[in-house]
């Protein structure tokens, strides 16, 4: 069909911050529709909140909107542009929740706009759990037996009649928030009232446990025409009882028979026809009964989703890009296959290699989750890795995961023996699902358990644990031999399956660097192959590349041209994410600009780097030091960017360098002098820049010296370390000693930075841009939280708010000669503290930093583009850039948390970053522009109503302003007994609330009766916080706003002030820097 | 064991031996299939095949009863990146190196199969060898040269009546090779011989007489061509890969080798007036490439635009080079949901 003439402008809504369970997939999906629909010609509208996507660039749609994912913005949005259709689709749960409630609101209909793509009746049978199980009831799919329940009271009848255990799942929420397993009465109650609190519909499934069943996923697309494909089957190594998106899963499904596997398929034909998604694609999950085959099915997503960009990556597929010009009418047999250049996408994807995608979880930054894997999805990142079979796949996905693992074991990094030996403790490690399992289960291989056992512990299949048993088995092979004699067949055959040369060297009693170094010689490489969606069937026009060791053909498309290579982020992490994969899209973006072949090299699926069509050539491997090298041998490239990817790729920087590869930008020696502590120190010395009272140490002993020389309180932190992992504000030296055990894990063989703590100091992040000769400062920005909160967790403001002339030259003038003495060449970020008017540099990274995307947004200048043309020699003058934008509009970055997703973590701010995501609000005046930012980070700010304010002893003089500004906007101030006093004797009228274990009601029970509509708790010391945890987390799972830190209140009651004259309005993008 | 395999062309692959020993020649045919290797080795229409699959994990789910499309192997040789050394299914009975020693069927693992799916891609598909016993290259590539196909037809053909479920007319199936998916279709057909005659076949006075898929080159079927344009315009008669070829060289159409045929289950059929259609599975190396007047082409493949379903003027005559995946009868059957 023809694609439909009768709209002209279309509507996206994508999916905000990045959180668990919606991550940079969402960006890549709407970037793709965002192309795909200009390519036909549409105009496009797209809101979404998140400033570090590539989705957001000004050139992706005609209009776009940063303004916060709430229907009160989006119908302003709408009213302002009047699109004639809406995308919901392509933006994840939340562009789907969005969709749906403008819908029933009757907000589109007011404003004459259709729902295309999957119009509301499909959504409503997919996604409400009494529909759909009519639905799958009407076709004759089974459900797993269940009901809705409304009240906890429903719900725990229903438990009685299904029996334990039991899951739990909220409706309308992502990533299984709010979801539970339980196995008695207990938890189905705390279960049910946490699932009716996330759910927005209040409503939550009470269904029977299909625990250990197989789980089985499938893409599925259908078009106007009534054309059905799969795209692709996976299946999940963790099966049912673990949230699919915290399962190590493969694509396709492994243990399945064809008759099983083409009735599956049939039951997704039936399904997605059913539903009537006719313009779109969904995911489909079942359970299989690994002992007889039964099927049910748990639940389907008619949208794109992180299962179908993994699809889309994991076969050559672009589901986003395809289910965006189904909306419009086109359908499958009229879409061209961009990977072959010569078919449609009619046609089911089809591989010749393994799949394999495994989770970055993010366990250590909060020590106090259970960190067990359940139904509620706990993973911030994912990595995939694809190989000639499952083990040599495994083994580099596992080390594409970054956690300094280079594959399953065996590579000195193992739990110690009396650890892995204990039989108890592996068999806990088994039945319970945990981040780690995959290593228990080789300890479980090692210690001789069978894989009928280890099947029986872990439901895991024994497929699966046959293919870990395999190289349990080659790793002794291999340790039987010294390096210099191990047979060269026996070599190839262990890379073959996948293992690094940092195993083999463990193995063998060498290094790294020889084992990469004896290879060569022996000519034991890689070979490239295709990711090429038919496998091998058309030779095709783009495809992208993997690394193998099944060697009859190298089908490496290196070409004699000019070319520079990207190193990527890898896997999603807190403190490292799509911002990084922003600046290496853009880098690439650049390459090509100036005539040479981008060449992106990353492991992360849920990006756009990954895309097939983002730079020349995609190679999908691991960013450790011997996959890059073996990349850098065939392409030959001029240059390797090492510093757009965060963290990965400059801490391969060294090894590189060392390997000869040409690093572009500023030297590796530059990245040196400002990472490491001492050459820091004499760098500012020259400079005659100041810094905080510091020192080095290595031992406990040294740093107790340094700590009482400098004076406590002290900043403690590892070296090269990103989003201040494991650090910490100690006070005294009994947290200091306890701080030195535990930092030896976080960076073993680098010395930890002790440094004098600023109080009260006024944050500044400044990045700028150097081409070896000019510099120019992108933008100033001023932290609104003090010194002391991780930069990366503190809200920010382009341009600064508070800071005089004077200093603000004296920082230019600073980050001047900083570039300058370094030889910077491509981007840098440095960290001031300015206290009582004095400029402190507390931190220097010659590399891209978080804030490069929310700068180049505040500004209207792609700055990552422009570094990468000066590190290529492009000189900044050329590129007409000569000087600093200082915008009239107020742009304000709010980091997003995870709290949510950890039942009883405080979610106190600190030195070390704990936030997932990013928002910005964007206005002419700060209070409005720092609300569109909280509201858009999730805090619903109520104009009205009662706040609870209790702070601890230092901060309760400067509270009172705060509360007198809150009293005065017409608040009721609720306040536990010290605080009460001391606003009270200030004059303020105060209802005091019972603190815990004082008496009820407690602040607790205002929370949980949402009484209270905002806290502002500042965190006291280590007797009150057992206390204050629960009031905070609780205020969390309760969707209450809460602000810990007392400039964040003061900025809360100003933008209340600005909003409640003002109000909100909408712009584009583009409006403010025409 | 080391097993060797050899191409008409030169090529030589090294690899290791599994299932049954020996030597074998054959067609060397590349499938692009992730499962289904038992319907594939035993279904008729690879009968003396040496498969090639690009997936690199063959036999995980084992063998099991219910998914044979025959009562034995067909296929000569599977030529896999690496055999499964364990499977894992409640329905398993035997692994697959079992069921292939039992059947005398050579396996070959650890090649490198995705660069022998794109060198039979570019080269088109030809003869091949795989032995355990002679190694030597040379001999090898000379043997492969010499190998004729053996009529497979009359191999693989037989005659046998299906229980039938109510009384009525029935269909008759010529068997150039049927498969059990086929079968599953047609309850109570009466299945006879390839060299049957057109007076035989009406005298059992069919609805419907359906020429069913089968292995080799079915321009060689003369004979049969000749009794099937005598049915033709007496009874519907429906042709199906090989079988399709028939029913168009009885109609009159040129049917050719493909240089790659179409071997694996996703392949795009169309109506090229509407662009509705269904992927669909095929396993057949030769085409239909030209239709008189009078014949209708109804169904292309999408991708490589060949002509997947003709129909005669007058509708009763169909041929259809694929098995459409939503039709296989037995999957909807039996299988039990919870």
């Amino acid at each position: 069909m023809p694609k439909r003439t009768d709209i002209k402008k279309i509507l996206i809504i994508s999916s905000g911050p990045i959180v668990i369970g919606s991550a940079c997939e969402f960006d890549y999906s709407g970037s793709q529709a965002c192309k795909a629909l200009r390519e036909e010609g549409y105009e496009t509208v797209l809101i979404n909140s998140n400033p570090a996507t590539i989705m957001t660039d000004p050139g992706m749609a005609d209009h776009t909107y940063i303004e916060p994912l709430e229907p009160e913005f989006i119908e302003k949005v709408i009213a302002k542009e009047k699109p004639d259709a809406l995308l919901p689709t392509l933006g994840g749960q939340t562009g789907l929740n969005m969709g749906f409630f403008l819908s029933r609101a009757g907000i589109l209909k007011k404003y004459g706009v259709e729902v295309i793509g999957a119009d509301a009746k499909a959504i409503e049978r997919a996604e409400d759990r009494d529909k759909f199980k009519q639905t799958m009831a009407s076709i004759g799919i089974a459900v797993p037996e269940s009901g809705i329940a409304t009240t906890v009271e429903e719900g725990l009848a229903l438990g009685d009649k299904i029996g334990f255990p039991i899951i739990l799942r909220p409706a309308f929420t992502m990533g299984g928030a709010g979801g539970s397993c339980a196995y008695n009465i207990d938890e189905l109650k705390t279960g049910l009232e946490l699932a009716l609190d996330v759910s927005p519909l209040k409503q939550v499934l009470v269904e029977q446990s299909v625990l250990g069943w197989k789980e089985v996923e499938f893409e599925v697309i259908r078009d106007c025409k009534d054309n059905v494909i799969i795209v692709t089957s996976m299946e999940n190594i963790d099966p049912m009882g673990v949230h699919t998106g915290d399962s190590i899963v493969v694509a396709p499904a492994q243990t399945l028979t064809k008759e099983e596997f083409v009735h599956l398929e049939n039951l997704c034909k039936k399904i997605i026809r059913a539903v009537g998604i006719n313009g779109g694609g969904t995911n489909i999950q079942f359970a299989v009964n690994p002992d007889d085959g039964r099927v049910v099915i748990i639940e389907i997503n008619p949208r794109v989703s992180r299962s179908s960009a993994l699809a889309s990556k994991a076969t050559g597929f672009p589901i986003a890009r395809v289910a965006a010009k189904l909306a419009v009418g086109l359908s499958l047999d009229e879409i061209v296959n961009q990977v072959t250049g010569k078919t449609y996408t009619f046609f089911e994807p089809t591989v010749d290699y393994a799949v394999f995608k495994v989770c970055r979880f993010t366990f250590e930054k909060f020590p106090e989750a259970n960190p067990v894997l359940s139904t509620s999805m706990k993973a911030v990142g994912e990595a995939m890795s694809i190989g000639r079979n499952y083990k040599e796949s495994l083994q580099k996905g596992i080390r594409s995961l970054e956690y300094r693992r280079f594959g399953l074991g065996a590579d000195g990094r193992d739990v110690p023996p009396e650890l892995s030996a204990d039989a108890e403790l592996v068999k806990q490690k088994l039945v319970y699902p945990n981040a780690d399992r995959i290593f228990w289960l080789r300890y479980a291989i090692k210690n001789g358990m069978s894989d009928q056992e280890i099947y029986e512990h872990s439901k895991i299949d024994p497929w699966f644990v046959h293919q870990m048993r395999e190289i349990a088995e080659m790793e002794e092979k291999v340790a039987a031999y010294k390096l210099a004699d191990i047979p060269d067949k026996l070599l190839l055959e262990a890379k073959g399956l996948g293992f690094s040369d940092i195993q083999i060297a463990h193995l063998t009693g060498s290094n790294e660097v020889a084992v990469y170094e004896h290879r060569k010689e022996k000519g034991i490489t890689p070979v490239y192959k295709l990711v090429d969606t038919c496998g091998g069937e058309i030779d095709p026009m783009k495809p992208y590349f993997y690394s193998s060791y099944d060697n009859a053909k190298d089908e490496c498309r290196a070409t004699g041209k000019k070319k520079i290579m990207v190193l990527g982020g890898g896997p999603n992490r807190i403190g490292q994410g799509i911002e990084f994969d922003y600046c290496c899209c853009h880098a690439s973006f650049a390459i090509k600009e100036e005539g040479y072949e981008a060449i992106m090299v990353n492991s992360n699926p849920e990006t756009v780097s990954t895309d097939f069509d983002t730079s020349d050539r995609l190679y999908f491997e691991p960013l450790t030091r011997e996959d890059v090298l073996h990349i850098v041998q065939k392409e030959k490239p001029e240059g390797v960017i090492v510093q757009f990817g965060g963290q990965t790729p400059l801490n391969l920087a060294h090894q590189l360098a060392e390997a000869g590869v040409p690093i572009l930008g500023t030297s590796v020696d530059s990245i040196d002098r400002a990472e490491d502590r001492k050459r820091f120190k004499t760098l500012l010395k020259k400079l005659k820049l100041a810094q905080p009272a510091n020192g080095t140490s290595v031992s406990f002993a040294e740093a107790k010296k340094v700590a009482r020389k400098i004076g406590y309180p002290v900043v403690v932190r590892p070296s090269y370390v990103l989003g201040g992992r494991a650090m910490v504000i100690v006070y005294d030296e009994g947290d200091l000693e306890e701080y030195m055990q535990k930092a030896v894990i976080a960076s073993p063989d680098r010395p930890i930075l002790i440094d004098k703590f600023l109080d009260d100091a006024i944050e500044v992040d400044v990045d700028c841009v150097s081409d070896g000769k000019k510099t120019v400062v992108m933008g100033i920005m001023e932290h609104i939280e003090e010194a002391g909160i991780h930069s990366g967790d503190s809200a920010c403001v382009i341009p600064t708010f508070s800071l005089a002339k004077t200093m603000l030259e004296e920082i230019r003038k600073a980050s001047y000669a900083l570039a300058k003495d370094l030889k910077v060449k491509g981007l840098m970020n440095i960290q001031y503290a300015v206290k009582d008017g004095k400029l402190y540099v507390l931190e220097v990274n010659p590399r891209a930093s978080r804030t490069v995307p929310y700068v180049s947004k505040a500004t209207g200048i792609p700055w990552a583009k422009i570094a990468t043309k000066a590190m290529m020699g492009k000189s900044l003058k050329e590129q007409g850039i000569d000087k600093e934008v200082i915008p009239e509009h107020f742009s304000v970055k709010e980091a997003v948390f995870p709290f949510n997703r950890f039942p009883g973590v405080d979610p106190v701010l600190g030195p070390e970053m704990k936030s997932t995501g990013e928002v910005m609000g964007i206005d002419h005046d700060l209070g409005v522009a720092y609300m569109k930012a909280q509201i858009a980070a999730g805090q619903k700010l109520p104009l009205s109503g009662k706040i609870f304010i209790s702070v601890n002893d230092k901060d309760k003089r400067k509270i009172v302003d705060i509360a007198k500004r809150f009293d005065a906007l017409g608040y009721q101030i609720v306040s536990t007994s010290g605080t009460a006093g001391v606003l009270r004797k200030n004059g303020l009228e105060i209802e005091e609330v019972a603190k815990l274990g004082e008496g009820r009601p407690d602040v607790l029970d205002l929370i949980k009766n949402g009484e209270v509509k905002l806290l502002i708790n500042t965190p006291g010391d280590k007797k009150t916080k057992v206390d204050e945890t629960k009031i905070r987390s609780g205020a969390i799972m309760h969707m209450i706003p809460i602000v810990t830190t007392l400039s964040g209140a003061r900025a809360t009651a100003l933008g209340i002030e600005a909003v409640k004259k003002k109000g909100y309005s909408v712009r584009a993008l583009q409006d403010y820097h025409k | 064991m080391k097993a060797v395999l050899a191409l008409e062309d030169g090529t030589i692959f090294e690899g290791i031996s599994f299932g049954a020993e020996g030597e074998i020649v054959g067609e060397v045919v590349f499938n692009t299939q992730v499962v289904g290797f038992q319907e594939m080795l035993t279904d008729p229409a690879y009968a003396r095949k040496i498969i090639v699959i690009g997936y690199p994990h063959v036999g995980n789910a084992g063998i099991n009863d219910r998914s044979n499309e025959s009562n034995k192997a067909q296929a000569a040789a599977f030529v896999v990146k690496e055999y499964s050394k364990v499977y894992s299914n409640w329905q398993a009975r035997e692994s697959l190196a079992d069921f292939m020693k039992r059947h005398k069927v050579v396996g070959i693992e650890g090649i490198d199969t995705r660069a022998l799916t794109v060198h039979l891609r570019d080269n088109g598909e030809m003869k091949g060898i795989i032995s355990t016993s002679d190694l030597n290259k040379e001999s090898l590539v000379s043997k492969a040269k010499a190998y004729e196909p053996s009529d497979l037809v009359s191999e693989v053909t037989s005659a046998m009546d299906l229980p039938k479920a109510k009384p009525g007319s029935t269909t008759v199936i010529i068997n150039l090779g049927v498969n059990n998916s086929t079968l599953a279709r047609y309850p109570g057909a009466k299945i006879v011989l390839s060299d049957i005659t057109a007076e035989k076949v009406l005298e059992k006075q069919p609805e419907m007489v359906v020429i069913s898929s089968g292995p080799g080159d079915p321009r060689e079927l003369t004979a049969l061509v000749d009794q099937v344009r005598k049915l033709v315009g007496k009874v519907p008669v429906h042709g199906i890969q090989n079988g399709a070829c028939v029913v168009a060289l009885a109609l009159g159409c040129t049917v050719e080798r493909m240089k790659v045929g179409h071997h694996g289950v996703n392949h795009p059929v169309v109506d090229p007036r509407t662009g509705r259609g269904e992927i669909t599975a095929q396993s057949h190396s030769y085409g239909i490439t030209d239709v008189p007047a009078g014949v209708k082409v109804m169904h292309v493949n999408l991708n490589d635009k060949t002509i997947e379903k003709i129909q005669s003027k007058d509708g009763s005559c169909v041929a259809t080079l694929y098995f459409p995946i939503d039709e296989r009868g037995k999957l909807e059957k039996g299988y039990k949901p919870v």
